[in-house]
């Protein structure tokens, strides 16, 4: 996005009076929808629009090559038939294709930063059967990590058989930027531009982290990245509720 | 282990390393009760690599990383970005490889870069970006290539440390130093320990990995690996934890480049 230096100072300026350019409160998120089951060929699918950031996920689980031919009528009984024979575990192979944005190496940049981060929510989480999260980034305006996480979670919860998901929901991020003195969550385009540090967290839904890092090209204070850390859990655990809520009520 | 008489083990203070305990040990008798402070000697080269700006190599126990810089050059223009806004400041890119014979244990590393290379390259990037004066070099680019020669834990913040000696060896202005440290837990565990390159992470465990600038004392980066879901609190007591460890790294770094200087020109040290 291109800012000119009198627009970023606007932005900073104002963020430090808690005003956003869009008139949210600092820790306000923008209006989200979550729309589930979309492909028909995917085990399960989910599309999450937060603002103008549109992010569509398709969870596939491999068939067990050993299972046969009259095991393959559903997923479900291909998972259990998986787990009698072979308790091989395999991690989650998570994709980001960010080509509808265009194919620059900004583009690129940024599904590779998306696809690290978003693997490494997943490390600890292991199937009987090779599950593949394929991400797609239709429409970008800042906060892409957020929005990923939940459309991700969401649809591998759809996806994955109670009993290996021992009725916790799956982790979500929230990323928290540092603008002056002001935190922000949620961030558009234009606000990522002027903030200098951020920092995302992947939290779990009992209140524990399974990812934290800083990026951008600004330094921090103990105490400040401690007290953002604070806010991206206390933001995570807002999110874990809208999400089983509307999760829920999808059901 | 003898101590290697030809080498500049550049700390300050004489302490014989073999009498402390290291990651993985069980603890002595005699440092019961008081905190265990784990350390082992950085060995800093710079000028390895000739036809470079500026190169540096630190070994940090069995692990070898080797840093070298170029430029400043010619920058990467893109069509999408505004030519004068983005020409302010130069462009730091930096490249980040494991060598093929590198990991002890995932056998040979292959010629692309995977994803856990490319994290460890923007993570470079975002550790030394604050520290840098891109300012007083607009309209260039920067290029650091990383390479690891031997990954025997802690290697990330090894090549934090390697990769500001290079870029100090080109002469390249910077505000502080940056210094990084790794502290691991395994599952299950309650304390943590300095991770040190002799092997012992072998995996399965969580690291919480920190690069600060003591000088300026803010955090450059930090970057959690979690084996199990930690708490908060836990995070940042982890962080605190490798904030001494990288001021002794700094001040070992900051002793051996003053060492470096010409007897005459060392007169200005500040204390």
């Amino acid at each position: 996005q291109l800012l000119s230096e009198p627009e970023r100072q606007y932005i900073f300026d104002s963020v430090q009076d808690a005003v956003r350019i869009d008139g949210r409160q600092c820790l306000a998120y923008r209006q989200a929808a979550l729309r589930l089951d979309l492909l028909c060929y995917a085990t399960a699918s989910a599309q999450v629009s937060l603002g103008e950031t549109d992010v569509l996920v398709s969870v596939r689980e491999e068939d067990n090559p050993g299972a046969t031919a009259q095991q393959q009528g559903s997923t479900g009984s291909v998972v259990a038939a998986a787990q009698q024979q072979q308790p091989v575990s395999h991690p989650v192979s998570v994709w980001v294709d960010c080509s509808c944005l265009g194919s620059g190496p900004e583009q690129q940049q940024l599904a590779d930063e998306a696809q690290a981060h978003l693997s490494s929510l997943y490390r600890c989480l292991r199937t009987p059967t090779p599950v593949f999260v394929d991400i797609l980034l239709l429409g970008y305006d800042g906060d892409l990590l957020d929005a990923a996480s939940i459309a991700a979670s969401a649809a591998l919860m759809r996806a994955l058989p109670a009993s290996l998901l021992s009725a916790q929901a799956l982790p979500l991020f929230a990323t928290v930027h540092r603008i002056g003195s002001q935190q922000i969550v949620d961030a558009n385009q234009l606000e990522e531009s002027c903030s200098m540090a951020r920092v995302t967290v992947g939290v779990d839904s009992n209140g524990r982290l399974v990812a934290c890092q800083t990026c951008g090209e600004g330094s921090l204070q103990f105490e400040s990245m401690t007290e953002m850390i604070e806010t991206g859990v206390r933001k995570a655990m807002m999110l874990h509720d809208s999400v089983a809520k509307l999760v829920a009520r999808v059901l | 282990m003898p101590l290697d008489r030809y080498r500049n083990t550049a700390l300050v203070d004489g302490i014989d390393v073999r009498a402390l305990p290291l990651a993985g040990d069980s603890p002595a008798p005699a440092s019961q009760g008081k905190q265990q402070q784990q350390q082992q000697q950085h060995w800093f080269q710079r000028r390895l690599v000739q036809d470079t700006v500026g190169s540096g190599y630190v070994e940090f126990g069995d692990t070898k990383v080797l840093c070298s810089v170029h430029g400043p050059m010619e920058p990467k223009r893109s069509v999408l970005t505004d030519a004068g806004a983005e020409q302010s400041r130069a462009q730091l890119q930096v490249y980040y490889k494991l060598a093929p014979f590198a990991s002890h244990q995932a056998g040979r590393v292959s010629y692309l870069p995977d994803e856990t290379e490319r994290r460890a390259a923007s993570f470079l990037q975002d550790t030394l970006a604050p520290s840098l004066r891109l300012d007083r070099l607009p309209k260039s680019r920067i290029e650091l290539h990383c390479l690891v020669l031997e990954d025997a834990g802690c290697c990330l913040a090894t090549a934090v440390n390697c990769a500001c000696l290079a870029l100090v060896d080109a002469g390249l202005e910077m505000y502080d130093l940056v210094t990084a440290a790794t502290v691991c837990r395994p599952v299950g565990a309650t304390d943590w320990q300095l991770e040190v390159g002799d092997g012992s992470n072998s995996g399965g465990s969580s690291s919480v990995t920190l690069a600060y600038m003591r000088s300026l004392r803010q955090v450059a980066g930090m970057l959690v690996e979690a084996a199990e879901p930690l708490q908060p609190r836990e995070v940042s007591a982890a962080c605190r934890i490798c904030e001494d460890p990288c001021k002794m790294t700094h001040s070992s770094l900051r002793q051996f480049l003053l060492d470096c200087l010409p007897a005459d020109d060392r007169t200005a040290k500040i204390a």
